[in-house]
C-alpha cells in the first residue's frame, strides 16, 4: 500500500520527542562528570539525574517513533484523517470521548488549535515588554505590552486597549507594592 | 495533647477574622478563576501563591486551599451555564446541568451543586478526622524506602490516570525530576547543571516554574480559543424548589463517601469521583439509563459532593504521608515547601494546631461558598459575559509580577517565560503537566530517601522490596498502573448513557483537580 506522510501533523510530535531524546542524552552524559555510584554502594549526586536522563531519552525515542509512525497514513484519505485528529484529540484533556453529536464541533475546534501565529504574536509583545523592563519599570513595560496585544493581535479600539492596559498596570501596582508589599522592578532613573 | 484538644485549638486558629477573611478572599477567588473556562485550580494556586509570601504560613495555605475548592464550584457555574467546564471535575455536572439550565432551572441546578458540594465538604471533614491521626500514627512508622516507595505510587498513580499517553506521561513525570535536579545537590552540595551560571545556584525556582507551566501556557492555549455565549441566568430564575432540595439530598451524602474514599487514593482525584458518583446515580435512579443526562438534578447533586469531598480527600495523602495526588495538591504542596514545612509524617506532630486550623478552615470556607453562592450565583454568573480579551491582561500582570515576587529578581520572570512556551507546547501536543508538576515537586524527596535507604541498607536495592510496607505500596503502584483501564471503562460506560448533550467549547483542564 502506497503511504503519504503527514507532515504538518506529525512534526510537533516529532518535534517533542527530540527534544526530550536531546534533553534526556545531555543530561545523562553531563550527570556522569558527578560520578554514578558513591561510596558504598550509596547514590552519588549524578545517579538520579543519569537514570532520569536514560528514562527521558528512551521515552522521547518511544515519541519521535511513534510520531513517525503515526505521519504515515493511506495516500488519498484526508476524510479518514480528519476523523481520526478529531476524536484522538477530543479524549485528551478530561480523558473522556465526547459524544458523536460533539464529535464534528470537537474536530472542527482541534484543527484550529494549530493557528499558532496569535500565541507567537503575544510571546513576541510579552517578551518585548520584559526586555525594555529594566529601563521603565515593570508597570509601564507592562502596560504598553498589554496596549500592544490588545491593538494589534486582538484589535480593539485604541481607547479600549489603552484603557484596559493602564487600568491593569494600575491594579498590579497596588495589589503588589501597596497592598501585599512586594516590589516590583522600578524604572532605572528611580 | 489528645487529638480533640488539637482540634479545638485549630478551630480557633481557623476561626480567627483575619484567617476567616483569607478564606472568603480564597474562596470568592477561587470561584471566579473557575468559572472563567481555561483557568482551573492549578492554575489559581499558581498564580496566586507568590501574594502569600508575607503572609503567615497558616492564613496563606487557608487562602491557597480557599482558592482550590473555591474554583471547582466556580467549574461548576459555567459548567451549567454554558456547558463549558472551567475544570475537569465539573464535566460530569455538565450533563444534566447545562439541560436544566436549558429549561429554565439553571438556579436549581447551581443551588443544588451548591448544597451538594456543602454537604460533600462537611461529610469529607468529619472523615478526615477519623482517618488523619489513624493515617498520621501509621505513617510514624515510615522510614525512607516507604518514602520512596510512596513518591513512585504518586507518580506512576498519576501517570496512569494522566491520559492516553502513558509514555508521555511518564516523560513527563521525569522531565520534572530533571529539572528539580537543577542547583545545588542537597546531599553532596555539589552545583549541578548549573552550566557555571550563579543564578541556578538555587535551582530554578518552584514559582516560576509553575507559574509558566501552568499559567503562562494556559493563557497562550486561550488565545487561540474562540469565546462563548452563556445563557442568561436572572434573580429569578436562581432559586431551588422544595422538590429540588429534596432530590438533592441522597445523591449528596451518596457522592461525599464516594468522593472522600476516591480522592484519598494519589492520582485518582476529583475528576475520577464525579464520574463514579455520576455513574452510581444512574444505577440508583429507576430507569436512570434513560433519563440521566436529560436534566436530572441528581446529575448534578451526586458528582458535585463527589468532587468536593474529593478534594478534602486529596489532603490525607498530602497531608500525613507528604504525597500529593493531583497537580494542584502538588502546587499546594509545594507552597508547604516555600513555608519552611515539610508535609508528611511529621507534620501531625509538629505541626498540629497548622493542620487542624488548614482542615477546619474547609467547612468554613465550604459555608462561605454556600452562602455566597446561592444568592450571587447570577452576579457570578455575569463575569461569563466578560470576552477573554479583557481578562487575560490580569492573568498575565499576575503571571509577571508573581514570577518577578517570588525571587525579586528579572531571573525569576525568564524562568516563567521560558516554561510559559515549554508549557504551551506540552498543552498543544497532549503532553500531561501533571506528572510533570509531581516530578518536581517531588523529585529532590525521591533523591534523598534513596540516599538514605541504600544508606541503611549499605548499598543493597532489594531493601524496598524486603521491608512489608514498602512492599506492599510498590504492588499497589504497579496496580494502579492498571486501574485507569478499568476506569476508562466506567467512562465510556457513562458516556454511552447520555442522550443530547450540550457542546462544550472547550476541553476541560486536564490538571485541573
Amino acid at each position: 500500500m502506497q503511504h503519504s506522510f503527514r507532515f504538518r501533523e506529525s512534526i510537533g510530535e516529532i518535534a517533542g520527542g527530540l527534544f526530550l531524546l536531546a534533553l534526556g542524552v545531555v543530561w545523562a552524559v553531563t550527570s556522569t562528570d558527578y560520578g554514578l555510584i558513591g561510596e558504598g554502594g550509596r547514590l552519588a549526586p549524578g545517579t538520579v539525574p543519569f537514570t532520569a536522563g536514560v528514562i527521558l531519552a528512551l521515552c522521547g525515542a518511544v515519541i519521535v517513533a511513534k510520531g513517525i509512525i503515526s505521519g504515515r497514513v493511506p495516500a488519498g484519505g484526508p476524510e479518514r484523517e480528519a476523523e481520526v485528529d478529531g476524536t484522538a484529540s477530543a479524549v485528551n484533556a478530561a480523558g473522556v470521548a465526547p459524544p458523536v453529536t460533539e464529535r464534528k464541533a470537537v474536530a472542527t475546534r482541534v484543527r484550529s488549535f494549530p493557528q499558532d501565529h496569535p500565541v507567537l504574536s503575544v510571546y513576541g509583545l510579552v517578551l518585548i515588554g520584559v526586555l525594555i523592563m529594566p529601563i521603565t519599570g515593570f508597570s509601564i513595560a507592562f502596560a504598553l505590552a498589554i496596549f500592544a496585544i490588545l491593538r494589534l493581535v486582538e484589535r480593539q479600539r485604541i481607547r479600549t486597549a489603552a484603557a484596559i492596559a493602564v487600568v491593569t498596570a494600575l491594579f498590579g501596582y497596588l495589589l503588589f507594592e501597596v497592598v501585599f508589599n512586594l516590589p516590583l522592578p522600578e524604572p532605572f532613573f528611580l | 495533647m489528645d487529638t480533640w484538644s488539637l482540634i479545638a485549638e485549630g478551630w480557633s486558629t481557623a476561626i480567627t477574622p483575619m484567617n476567616v477573611f483569607f478564606c472568603l478572599i480564597g474562596v470568592v477567588v477561587g470561584t471566579v478563576i473557575g468559572l472563567l473556562p481555561g483557568l482551573g485550580s492549578a492554575t489559581g494556586v499558581a498564580l496566586l501563591l507568590p501574594l502569600t509570601l508575607t503572609m503567615e504560613p497558616v492564613t496563606a495555605l487557608i487562602m491557597l486551599a480557599g482558592i482550590y475548592y473555591g474554583s471547582q464550584y466556580g467549574a461548576t457555574i459555567s459548567s451549567v451555564l454554558i456547558g463549558t467546564p472551567g475544570d475537569s471535575s465539573s464535566y460530569v455536572t455538565m450533563f444534566d446541568g447545562y439541560p436544566m439550565a436549558r429549561r429554565g432551572r439553571a438556579g436549581g441546578a447551581l443551588a443544588s451543586a451548591a448544597i451538594a458540594s456543602f454537604i460533600g465538604g462537611s461529610v469529607s471533614l468529619i472523615l478526615l478526622m477519623v482517618a488523619m491521626p489513624l493515617l498520621s500514627s501509621f505513617a510514624l512508622k515510615f522510614g525512607p524506602p516507604e518514602t520512596v516507595a510512596l513518591v513512585v505510587l504518586a507518580m506512576l498513580s498519576v501517570a496512569g490516570f494522566a491520559g492516553k499517553s502513558v509514555v508521555k506521561a511518564i516523560a513527563m513525570g521525569v522531565f520534572g525530576v530533571i529539572i528539580a535536579t537543577i542547583g545545588i545537590d542537597g546531599q553532596s552540595a555539589i552545583a549541578r547543571f548549573t552550566f557555571g551560571q550563579v543564578e541556578l545556584f538555587g535551582g530554578l525556582g518552584l514559582i516560576p516554574v509553575l507559574i509558566g507551566l501552568v499559567a503562562i501556557a494556559e493563557v497562550l492555549r486561550q488565545t487561540t480559543q474562540g469565546g462563548s455565549e452563556p445563557l442568561k441566568a436572572t434573580w429569578r430564575d436562581m432559586t431551588i424548589t422544595r422538590e429540588e432540595l429534596k432530590r438533592t439530598m441522597n445523591p449528596s451524602w451518596r457522592g461525599s463517601l464516594i468522593g472522600f474514599f476516591i480522592g484519598i487514593l494519589p492520582g485518582a482525584g476529583a475528576t475520577l469521583a464525579s464520574f463514579i458518583s455520576y455513574e452510581a446515580e444512574r444505577r440508583v435512579m429507576k430507569d436512570g439509563a434513560k433519563r440521566m443526562g436529560t436534566g436530572m438534578i441528581e446529575g448534578v447533586a451526586g458528582p458535585e459532593s463527589a468532587n468536593n469531598a474529593a478534594a478534602n480527600g486529596a489532603f490525607v495523602p498530602m497531608l500525613s504521608l507528604g504525597v500529593p495526588g493531583s497537580a494542584t495538591t502538588a502546587i499546594l504542596l509545594g507552597a508547604f515547601l516555600v513555608f519552611g514545612l515539610q508535609p508528611g509524617p511529621l507534620l501531625m506532630t509538629e505541626q498540629p494546631v497548622l493542620v487542624w486550623g488548614l482542615i477546619l478552615s474547609f467547612w468554613i470556607g465550604n459555608l462561605i461558598l454556600l452562602v455566597l453562592n446561592v444568592p450571587l450565583a447570577p452576579l457570578f454568573a455575569s463575569i461569563l459575559r466578560f470576552r477573554y480579551v479583557y481578562i487575560y491582561p490580569a492573568v498575565l500582570l499576575l503571571c509577571l509580577a508573581g514570577a518577578f515576587s517570588a525571587q525579586n529578581r528579572m531571573w525569576g520572570i525568564w524562568i516563567a517565560l521560558a516554561f510559559g512556551a515549554i508549557g504551551y507546547f506540552f498543552l498543544r501536543y497532549q503532553y500531561p503537566i501533571a506528572p510533570l508538576i509531581l516530578g518536581l515537586v517531588l523529585g529532590p524527596l525521591l533523591e534523598k530517601g534513596l540516599d538514605r535507604s541504600l544508606a541503611i541498607s549499605h548499598g543493597d536495592p532489594m531493601v524496598f522490596f524486603e521491608r512489608p510496607i514498602s512492599l506492599v505500596i510498590l504492588i499497589f503502584s504497579l496496580a494502579l498502573l492498571v486501574l485507569p483501564s478499568l476506569i476508562r471503562a466506567v467512562r465510556r460506560r457513562v458516556l454511552g448513557v447520555r442522550s443530547q448533550t450540550p457542546m462544550a467549547e472547550k476541553e476541560p483542564v486536564e490538571v485541573g483537580d
